[in-house]
């Protein structure tokens, strides 16, 4: 079982939390927004890997 | 399967959902999609042996059809209750009922085969 994705996910979440807060503390909330959409982008496409991974397990497994 | 460590995973991954959603990160809602993807990967690959087994116990080829469309609904099934729990999990009752009547229904066409082949075995029998 691999949970290096939920490590993962949490970490680049508790980042993105961090720069966000600190950008719109210091007046640049538009550069927050977009560090906040990166982050999002990046756990997406990191769960879009994940998900392939369990259809082709399923495909090989039940024969769909 | 190790129960400890799927109830291990299970529990860090609502840690941490929770920790982020105080954030207000986007992102705390894909958490328990990942554990949720990661669990079902983990008993997928856990079944396999099962499979095999059931697979075994017609070593005549037999009932081959009859094995296969069972597991193809298991497979379906599987899938389609992961993907309607993540849409339940984000808000999303109405994606998540969507998703269920799509499993239903290709659960019943992937069946209809078998459903054909018992109508036509009735029929035979109703002759006789």
């Amino acid at each position: 079982m691999d949970i290096s994705i939920i490590l993962k996910i949490t970490g680049t979440g508790l980042l993105v939390s961090v720069a966000y807060m600190i950008l719109s503390r210091s007046g640049r909330e538009e550069m927050g927004m977009l560090v906040s959409l990166a982050g999002v982008v990046m756990i997406l496409l990191m769960i879009v890997d994940s998900a392939s991974g369990l259809f082709d397990t399923i495909k090989n497994t039940f024969g769909l | 399967m190790n129960i400890f460590a799927v109830s291990g995973i299970a529990l860090l991954s609502c840690a941490a959902a929770v920790i982020l959603r105080r954030f207000g990160e986007a992102g705390a809602y894909l958490i328990p999609a990942a554990a949720a993807i990661c669990l079902t990967s983990a008993a997928v690959v856990s079944a396999a042996p099962a499979a095999d087994f059931i697979k075994s116990l017609d070593p005549g080829g037999e009932f081959t059809s009859y094995y296969s469309v069972m597991m193809k609904g298991l497979g379906i099934a599987v899938l389609g209750e992961c993907a309607s729990g993540i849409c339940r999990d984000c808000g999303e009752t109405s994606v998540a009922g969507g998703v269920e009547t799509c499993t239903r229904i290709s659960i019943l066409l992937v069946s209809l085969p078998l459903l054909k082949e018992l109508i036509s075995i009735a029929g035979e029998m109703a002759v006789d």
